[in-house]
């Protein structure tokens, strides 16, 4: 009963946000100044009329919302602009069947371009998450076990080391020095024009090409994990309920097993929540070194093209998966602390 | 009132137990120097002292559970004829819970708030083999809260569903939960309302009695000890000042800090007389006096106090000061066998 309540209260949360976000979204992308008529106009040999068919196309001649006056109830419907006919309502509608909107860059429906770049995007940032939690968490523990060690000292300079990395300035080193000496792939998903005789070789090929950026992403992310983890544990260990474990004839691995890491898990899924999100968006760097085409390396180019539905679109998957990820994360608390719940 | 068994076979024999603090860059510090004491079977020994006297380091060391920088320095603590300080690391975790069980101060963190306290009582259980069917471990579990006073259906519930004194309640169940010959109740009715710290100490002195269990009861309510306990050690700064019977301490204290500590403590029966307390604190370990550690707020401190710590003088029959005032004219040293545990006939 609590526990459904929880979930009903958490998934109403991320459902409100959502919507407040496609709202900011849309404002955001009618506010800035420019649509590609107005980019047109420039051109001298474009008509007034190829103009207006362009506007019409995106439908930018409809006014963005009636007006403010119909906001006000005495006055409602007083401007004359029926409130089903403005972008607004055209974009709510739209997204509820699941269209984003048109390109102006490609003249391709929003939609179908994400969809190919986030997969894209979660094969290489899936990846080296897993494998970024799956070292960063056992160095932590490792080095919060053997606290004050040579272990400890060393794990902790090559965390704190990865950690302030620039994640491009490393991708150009990895970039340089695994072309060179292993005569991996520079760049893209696939050798262009690649001729496969299996569905496994086409695999192996995009493998090799991923191996590089998968390197970089882990190492960025493996230091931060491993100094949360290795902190939070440490702050574990330290309490009464640890030395109440050890009075309790507990062996080390069971203490860390069945009383620290649960209790330590808290921050970690905060981050992991947190990176999970955010890295829909922030593997920018990567993608732009590797020119790996995904979300990042598209979103990069939609501003130089002022492409704005595809931007808007873009924004508008990020936030989802953010608000997504965070709702996870309220799930997990719930899970690994009993006491979330009740407070 | 209960008689204490004299002659009932001694179970912890603490010998010359010393532990150092080590401090990077600085002399190790003493905190625990030469410290002596007997626990018989059914006796509830009282551990008494300002905070910061090394009640807690006395009681972790003797589990074996000091922190990183914690050593032992020299002594025995011969449980059941076997010096502990003698076992492996695994041997010592076979010895922890089963042997000597523990419940702390404060039970508020003391429980783990992540699992349910069933399930913390049941891993003692099944740590120390002591039952492995599912159901048996439940039924125990049941069964031991049920002896403190705790609904089974509770079992499920986690530690911040409980109140403070439920917390406690079930720290002492999970104490029991491996029958241990010895109970060691570090300040267990300290961030308790006085209603529970009574409730507590009833349930305990049941306990007691029905199980015949041993106690190490550390503390520093002289109520407590008064209603508990059958000896009592009286510590200041990491020494043993006094070690007597519980009559002989209220009654006939030898020690000027046991005088002073009692002193502090209200009497019933005289309740105009003023309350005093004790200028002064208890010495920083690395700060420590020269000569005895009381001196600098003795009121009976002499020039020889300042520059000679006293050693522990048999006043009479299983009555230790260390005071050069009770300095006997035949110094019984704690080698003698008048020494509390050395002679049975004591």
């Amino acid at each position: 009963m609590r526990q459904s309540r929880y979930l009903l209260k958490k998934i109403g949360w991320a459902l409100l946000t959502v919507l407040i976000v496609i709202l900011l979204n849309f404002f955001l992308f009618r506010i800035l100044p420019g649509d590609p008529a107005r980019a047109g106009i420039r051109d001298p040999r474009l008509t007034q009329d190829a103009v207006a068919a362009i506007r019409e196309r995106f439908g930018l001649d409809k006014p963005v919302i009636n007006c403010f006056e119909s906001l006000n109830p005495v006055k409602f419907g007083s401007c004359g602009v029926n409130p089903l006919d403005t972008q607004l309502f055209i974009y709510v509608g739209n997204l509820l069947q699941g269209e984003l909107g048109i390109s102006y860059h490609t003249n391709r429906p929003v939609l179908d371009m994400l969809k190919e770049q986030l997969w894209n995007t979660v094969l290489l940032i899936g990846a080296a998450q897993i494998l970024a939690i799956f070292f960063g968490m056992g160095l932590g523990i490792l080095a919060a076990w053997r606290a004050r060690t040579t272990i400890d000292y060393t794990a902790l300079l090559a965390s704190l080391t990865f950690w302030s990395l620039p994640t491009f300035w490393l991708g150009i080193i990895l970039l340089f020095w695994g072309s060179n000496q292993f005569g991996l792939p520079t760049g893209g998903k696939a050798t262009p024009g690649g001729n496969f005789a299996t569905v496994w070789q086409e695999w192996a090929d995009v493998g090799r090409h991923l191996l590089l950026p998968t390197l970089t992403y882990t190492i960025v992310f493996l230091g931060e994990y491993m100094l949360i983890m290795r902190s939070t544990l440490l702050d574990v260990l330290s309490e009464d309920y640890i030395l109440t474990a050890k009075a309790k004839g507990l062996r080390t691995v069971q203490i860390l097993k069945d009383h620290a890491l649960q209790n330590a898990m808290l921050p970690m899924v905060t981050i992991i929540a947190l990176n999970l999100g955010f890295t829909v968006a922030g593997a920018i760097q990567i993608e732009t070194v590797f020119s790996w085409p995904g979300l990042g390396g598209a979103i990069f180019e939609a501003v130089g093209r002022k492409d704005y539905p595809m931007l808007q679109g873009a924004f508008l998957l990020i936030a989802v998966s953010v608000i997504f990820a965070n709702l996870i994360a309220d799930l997990l608390y719930s899970y690994l602390d009993p006491r979330v719940q009740a407070g | 009132m209960r008689t204490i068994k004299r002659d009932a076979p001694i179970l912890l024999e603490v010998n010359n137990l010393s532990t150092d603090f080590l401090v990077a860059g600085q002399e190790p510090a003493h905190a625990l120097v030469d410290i002596n004491f007997r626990l018989r079977e059914g006796e509830v020994l009282g551990i008494v002292g300002e905070s910061g006297c090394g009640k807690t380091t006395l009681m972790l060391s003797l589990m074996r559970l000091l922190p990183a920088n914690g050593r032992i320095t020299s002594g025995q603590i011969n449980f059941m004829n076997n010096d502990l300080l003698d076992l492996s690391e695994r041997e010592m975790g076979d010895v922890r819970w089963k042997n000597i069980a523990m419940i702390f101060q404060g039970a508020m963190n003391a429980l783990n708030p992540v699992h349910t306290v069933g399930r913390q009582i049941a891993e003692a259980i099944i740590q120390h083999n002591y039952i492995t069917d599912k159901k048996a471990v439940t039924d125990r579990v049941v069964e031991l809260l049920e002896l403190v006073g705790i609904g089974a259906e509770r079992k499920d519930q986690y530690p911040h569903q409980y109140s403070g004194g439920m917390r406690q309640r079930a720290m002492i169940a999970m104490a029991l939960a491996c029958n241990p010959q010895v109970v060691i109740a570090d300040e267990p009715t300290t961030a308790l309302d006085v209603m529970i710290q009574a409730q507590i100490l009833e349930l305990l002195g049941t306990l007691r009695d029905k199980l015949g269990l041993s106690i190490l009861f550390v503390t520093h309510d002289l109520g407590v000890v008064a209603e508990m306990c059958d000896t009592v050690l009286v510590m200041y700064g990491g020494v043993t000042a006094e070690y007597a019977n519980v009559d002989t301490i209220f009654n006939a204290p030898q020690h000027p800090y046991t005088q002073e500590l009692l002193r502090a403590f209200p009497d019933l029966t005289k309740p105009m007389e003023k309350l005093i307390s004790i200028p002064g604190y208890p010495p920083r370990l690395n700060a420590l006096p020269a000569g005895c550690r009381f001196a600098p707020r003795c009121p009976h401190a002499f020039g020889r106090c300042h520059v000679e710590a006293p050693p522990l003088h048999g006043v009479q029959d299983r009555h230790f000061a260390s005071c050069h005032l009770v300095e006997p004219e035949s110094n019984i040293s704690p080698e003698t066998p008048e020494f509390p545990g050395k002679s049975n006939e004591l």
